[in-house]
């Protein structure tokens, strides 16, 4: 009769907890001058390569909207003595597949491979990043991809949502108010010349980093990295000013018209904060709090109280210019209106008063404890790396994190949701079916109602 | 690169399979209970899904909604999920929390009746079918694998229905029903518990003991519903076209294969592979590449094991090509796999890429001791993590030609075409 002496309505105390370090950060620079941050770890035999490139879309002119994220899907498409096919032949061959991410403040190369393939790859990667040959053939190919690819996201709601909000969250001379795929208008008019221009001008080693890590020695990380990039030249990236602007400064309303659509796809969002915000820990825990954990009070509200959704969340998209603030959340059509006003009621809420005494415990131990989780893969630790280098943040960072969580009080939380939500200045975007939308939006006298057909080919 | 496994098993007849590897303190608890929708009866498809949405919805010892408050609450985090064969329930968290994710996974395996409520079930109905409007409904191709199942499978077949399930099926469901679910499925001897990684091996059994041992063992769960065998190929093609709020067309076509476990299953998923992985795969390097008629091609089979299994591929139409082309080119790349053979320089390449992102997926406990659970319910051999790989690599070109001409025919294959719905007429 175990089970009779079990007292089960007692949680378990918690043992003793090793304490979590990062892995010691190597910081050196190849001959070139390309700085190098590298860190290993010794749990499997793999390693992750990611070069931090300084050729984000804000650099693109707003008419070439796209032209980052081109370029970088060209970069398979041919060097020297490769094409397309041979260079997919050469990398697969190495169990490597190359990723290549663009963002608006930096394009970012990454591979993944076992540590004995590790320096063939990154040899194959450098010729691909810094000698792409821009094949007419492949540059026509991998622009109409894109121009249908902008047209799958635009028929995909979620997609949708995401494209407009930002477009109705920022000011038209805002790059993030672009779609960092670009638009029908500005892909069809892109070019051989203007990806070859904009590789000379970003792909380049100046203001550049490179991320090595995984399971190498500190001899092999030196050695693969500067036989692979150590003579790769290019002149200093042209820095451009970068306005970021809100759209308005009052609640507007703006319908994306899907007919028939049985769910709205919800945003909610103004402008928000940058990275280097004064107040980083105080919003990371007044996020959670808000919208993003499960247990947030969004997704209780929404989800565990009435039903609506499948799930509500929250989040502060942070770069180097204040990127937007956006809660998100699918509802099934005839409730939209009643999900909206409650989505407002806990943007007010929590602007109104401090967060409970638990509610403040459980959020900090939730941002510093899931920390080390994202570090168990090589991965993880090179996207820590790469935010050391994106936001020069110092190496010290990394093992303070948890620490400078823990910190955080109630009343710090009570002035960041005061200081950076915006209850009165929102972007409200749902794609839906607009006719049960526009009364139950037109009863919550929001601000002005717009409609939109998203099939403008703009 | 091999990874320790020991395995137990409790009195009641929970199979328990620890795999220390202490890199980072970090722990992963998860148990697979071996019931899916394979197990649903007719009038309750959607069932099983369901069902794992309210075991987070409190037990006697677990207030509503605390099970992922309290995981959440110490730095970890916690999920459920739902499939054809099984439904899985899993946590990570730091190393010094592994009692209390067995305390909580515990109390919904022994006492999980007594929390229950109309209330819970009706709330978690609402949120069900929102997620299906959300995955299927109003998600551009989203009923793909509901329609591919339904043509694969006959309708007295365990997977001839979607693991979301109908939204009347999920509105018929009762408190009686979940109560019923739970006593025929979730009992010790239908479940496996892995933990994975940063814990001490005695003390993890000592703890595994103390919550488990005192759970009482269940019925022998009944046979799976329905007819789990069939034949091992279709008698004949299927095709079907929807038309539907796509952006652009797409084909898919499957094929019946050998249940995952099968050396035929590994060779058929070589052949996919061969057919879509990566830049290099026939698909992509000709319909993508070369020809520009397809934006995109996918391709997979499923580790799946209830009778047969799908193997299949689907190519999304470039803007201006015609569908048809485009299905016509496919069929010949796979006739001409079947007539020409696949190289060994292929197959070699594709078992290369498939060991490497085995590895890289590993890295994460969370993703080991799914794994581990996995192979333990549908083999009962937790070693098939560090085994597996040997059966891909027994895998030749001879034998992948071999399989492709077997299976990857227009007699065993079911096709399902998407064309965009013509625009809704507006009065100007």
């Amino acid at each position: 009769m175990k089970q009779n002496r079990l007292d089960r309505s007692r949680i378990p105390d918690p043992g003793s907890l090793r304490p979590f370090r990062f892995p010691p950060i190597d910081r050196f620079q190849l001959s070139n001058g390309l700085p190098v941050l590298a860190a290993r770890t010794e749990s499997l035999p793999v390693v992750t390569y990611s070069l931090l490139l300084p050729a984000g879309a804000i650099h693109e002119a707003g008419r070439d909207a796209g032209l980052a994220s081109l370029v970088g899907s060209l970069l398979e498409s041919g060097t020297g003595s490769m094409d397309a096919a041979a260079i997919a032949e050469r990398l697969e061959t190495l169990g490597v597949r190359m990723h290549v991410g663009t963002s608006w403040e930096v394009s970012r190369v990454d591979f993944t491979a076992l540590s004995a393939k590790a320096g063939e790859a990154a040899q194959v990667v450098a010729t691909l990043v810094g000698d792409p040959t821009f094949p007419e053939g492949e540059v026509e190919r991998i622009r109409h991809q894109q121009l249908a690819s902008i047209m799958q996201r635009r028929a995909e709601p979620r997609g949708l949502a995401n494209e407009m909000v930002a477009r109705y969250v920022f000011s038209e001379d805002t790059p993030f108010s672009r779609p960092l795929v670009g638009t029908p208008r500005s892909v069809a008019q892109l070019s051989r010349e203007k990806a070859m221009s904009f590789h000379a001008d970003y792909f380049t080693p100046m203001g550049a980093s490179l991320i090595v890590a995984g399971n190498l020695t500190s001899d092999e990380m030196r050695t693969t990295t500067e036989v692979a990039f150590g003579e790769w030249t290019g002149d200093a990236a042209v820095k451009l000013p970068t306005v970021v602007e809100a759209r308005s400064d009052t609640t507007h309303v703006v319908i994306i018209e899907r007919p028939g659509a049985v769910q709205s796809e919800i945003r909610i969002g103004h402008v928000g904060v940058p990275r280097n915000s004064p107040d980083y820990f105080p919003i990371l825990v007044l996020n959670t709090v808000l919208g993003g954990a499960f247990s947030s009070r969004l997704n209780l509200n929404l989800r565990e109280k009435h039903g609506f959704t499948y799930g509500a969340n929250s989040r502060f998209v942070m770069r180097r210019r204040p990127g937007p603030f956006i809660v998100s959340a699918a509802v099934q059509s005839e409730v939209t209106g009643r999900a909206i006003e409650e989505t407002l009621n806990e943007l007010h809420r929590i602007r109104e008063a401090e967060i409970r005494p638990d509610e403040l415990a459980d959020a900090r131990q939730y941002v510093a404890g899931t920390f080390p989780l994202r570090l168990e893969t090589t991965d993880g630790v090179a996207s820590r790396l790469a935010e050391l280098a994106i936001y020069d943040l110092p190496d010290s960072y990394l093992d303070d994190f948890a620490e400078r969580v823990l910190a955080v009080t109630a009343d710090e939380v009570l002035q960041a949701a005061r200081q950076h939500i915006h209850p009165d200045r929102l972007a409200i975007v749902i794609v839906g079916d607009p006719d049960p939308l526009r009364p139950q939006l037109e009863s919550l006298n929001l601000g002005p109602i717009e409609a939109v057909r998203p099939e403008s080919n703009e | 690169m091999e990874f320790p496994i020991e395995r137990f098993e409790l009195d009641n007849g929970l199979r328990v399979v620890l795999s220390e590897e202490p890199s980072q303190p970090v722990v992963a608890v998860n148990l697979w209970y071996n019931v899916g929708s394979r197990n649903e009866r007719p009038g309750r498809t959607g069932f099983a899904h369901l069902f794992e949405h309210m075991m987070f919805q409190g037990s006697e010892h677990v207030p509503d909604t605390q099970h992922i408050a309290h995981i959440e609450r110490v730095g970890g985090s916690m999920n459920g999920s739902t499939w054809l064969d099984r439904t899985n329930y899993f946590e990570t968290v730091p190393a010094n929390r592994l009692e209390l994710a067995l305390w909580l996974e515990s109390d919904r395996m022994g006492f999980f009746i007594p929390a229950l409520t109309q209330a819970k079930l009706d709330n978690q109905r609402d949120v069900v079918k929102n997620e299906r409007r959300w995955r299927v409904d109003n998600q551009p191709y989203g009923d793909w694998d509901e329609r591919i199942q339904a043509m694969v499978y006959p309708p007295d077949h365990p997977y001839h229905h979607s693991v979301i399930g109908s939204m009347e099926d999920l509105d018929a469901a009762t408190l009686a029903d979940v109560r019923t679910f739970f006593e025929t499925y979730y009992a010790p001897n239908n479940a496996v518990l892995t933990i994975c990684g940063d814990f001490d091996r005695r003390e993890a059994l000592a703890l595994v003991e103390k919550y488990f041992a005192g759970i009482l063992r269940g019925p022998v769960p009944p046979p799976i519903p329905g007819r789990p065998e069939l034949p091992p190929k279709l008698a004949g093609q299927v095709v079907e076209t929807v038309e539907a709020a796509v952006g652009l067309p797409r084909v898919y076509a499957a094929f019946r294969i050998p249940p995952y476990g099968d050396p035929r299953f590994y060779q058929a998923d070589v052949v996919t592979q061969v057919l879509t992985s990566g830049k290099s795969s026939r698909l992509y390097d000709s319909l993508v590449r070369r020809k520009r008629l397809a934006q995109s091609v996918v391709g997979f089979a499923f580790p799946i094991v209830t009778g047969a299994s799908i193997a299949l591929v689907w190519a999304t139409a470039s803007p201006e090509t015609p569908l048809e082309k485009l299905e016509a080119e496919l069929w010949s790349e796979l006739e001409l796999l079947r007539t020409a053979g696949c190289r060994a320089e292929e197959t070699e390449r594709v078992i290369t890429g498939i060991a490497a992102r085995h590895l890289v997926s590993l890295q994460r406990v969370g993703e080991r001791a799914d794994q581990i659970s996995m192979f333990t319910t549908l083999f009962d051999d937790p070693e098939t993590i560090n085994t597996e790989l040997d059966r891909y690599r027994a895998v030749d070109a001879a034998l992948a030609t071999e399989l492709a001409a077997e299976y990857f025919v227009s007699d065993n294959s079911v096709v399902l075409r998407y064309l965009p719905r013509s625009e809704r007429k507006e009065a100007a």
